[in-house]
């Protein structure tokens, strides 16, 4: 092990599964939120992807590292990864569409609103009145089976069975509308 | 819209079955192709809205091959009421001085003892108890496991006297629907199904048994294979199969 580099860092250098392992779950979060400073939606997913992709297969990469603040080391790599993304992304695809396109920084509450006239839509369309219920308590605010059964006053079996119908629908209604 | 070939993977990536090799081919690929990126798109929206999405977190992580032993709770509209109720009610339940109520695995199979399955009487109006060796017939079951064989897929149903089959995981609700066996966490911590599950049963005696498979496996494939060994094991190459044995009080 070179001089000053700690068992940790050598580690680290050398792959180690348990270590990288800890290093997504450490700062997965701390890297999505550098990376959503300059994207958002599926790009911020792809390069958050690929950021701890090229950590645990690239050992050239890993060696950058020699100690020290390993998560601003590692924000800093995200950052790079996001800027070179959308440096690719705008030469490569001059001719992008809308949907394609990197998001700009109101993207966020775009896709907050997207979300709320998607719920909107589908309790006004198609969504029958009798699930209705279960859609409030178990898809908006996200109760638990127990908790909602007990607000709904139905058994737990019947609650997961219209939880089942309410899930086919609404994935049918979201996948299916138009882009 | 056109539909692009990669779009499965895009799915299978949202329902947590996407490998490896397939996640960078797909991430790969998404950048230079709108319809892909629309659907991802429209799969971000559903994945706030339907709890039973994976969050980002484990997403990402499956398809690094890694394992995300911690759940991120990040939904559309959850309160901090609903987490420390649900606190609450894993705390009730997984507490550590629960013991086994008499599972072990059976001969046939591969053996790891590390592997099991914890069942719980739900009588109404009382808090779950462990089951040692009689459920109250009426009473919801409930169920949490311990993954030791790191296997990825886990099936609990029920058989009486009479050669009747109760499924508790997967739920099988509908004839049409042929549900396979569901995705578990790869350690071993103490895990609870997160519903529990009431059945009529016509017996006196219940075996409870659990599968834990390597890779999924239909009801129907199950039931056949009942069929054809109704006794012992059943033939699933690299199964853990934990029985145990109650009394139906009535």
């Amino acid at each position: 092990m070179p001089v000053g580099v700690t068992p940790w860092v050598a580690d680290f250098h050398a792959g180690d599964r348990g270590v990288l392992e800890q290093c997504y779950r450490d700062h997965h979060r701390a890297v999505v939120s550098a990376v959503g400073r300059m994207l958002k939606g599926a790009d911020a997913e792809t390069v958050t992807h690929e950021v701890f992709y090229r950590l645990l297969s690239n050992p050239r990469l890993r060696d950058n590292f020699q100690g020290g603040n390993f998560e601003a080391w590692l924000l800093q790599v995200a950052t790079n990864a996001a800027r070179d993304y959308l440096r690719r992304y705008r030469r490569e695809q001059p001719e992008a569409t809308d949907a394609a396109a990197p998001h700009d920084a109101s993207s966020e509450d775009a896709s907050e609103a997207d979300a709320k006239m998607t719920v909107g839509r589908f309790q006004r369309d198609c969504l029958p009145p009798d699930l209705a219920g279960v859609f409030d308590a178990r898809f908006l605010r996200q109760l638990s089976q127990r908790e909602a059964a007990r607000e709904l006053g139905v058994p737990r079996t019947t609650l997961v069975y219209q939880e089942q119908r309410v899930r086919a629908l609404l994935k049918d209604f979201v996948l299916g509308a138009p882009p | 819209m056109t539909t692009c070939t990669e779009r499965s993977r895009i799915d299978a990536h949202f329902e947590g079955e996407i490998s490896p090799d397939a996640e960078r081919a797909m991430r790969m690929h998404l950048p230079t192709c709108a319809a892909c990126q629309a659907r991802y798109e429209r799969w971000l929206v559903l994945s706030r809205l339907d709890p039973a999405i994976p969050s980002a977190k484990a997403r990402l992580a499956r398809g690094l091959g890694l394992e995300d032993r911690r759940s991120v709770v990040h939904r559309f509209g959850v309160t901090a009421a609903t987490i420390l109720a649900a606190a609450a009610v894993l705390l009730l339940w997984l507490h550590p001085g629960a013991q086994s109520p008499g599972f072990a695995a059976r001969g046939g199979v591969a053996r790891a003892a590390s592997s099991r399955v914890f069942v719980y009487d739900v009588h109404p109006g009382k808090p779950p108890v462990l089951a040692p060796d009689s459920v109250t017939r009426g009473d919801e079951l409930a169920f949490a496991y311990e993954n030791g064989a790191a296997k990825s897929h886990l099936m609990i149903f029920g058989v009486d006297e009479h050669h009747h089959v109760y499924w508790f995981f997967p739920a099988w609700v509908s004839e049409s629907d042929n549900p396979i066996a569901i995705p578990i966490e790869h350690d071993d911590q103490r895990h609870e199904l997160p519903e529990a599950v009431r059945h009529d049963f016509d017996g006196s005696h219940l075996e409870i048994r659990s599968l834990f498979l390597d890779a999924p496996v239909n009801v129907s494939q199950v039931e056949a294979m009942l069929r054809e060994h109704p006794v012992g094991p059943l033939p699933i190459p690299g199964a853990v199969e934990m029985p145990a044995s109650f009394v139906v009080v009535p």
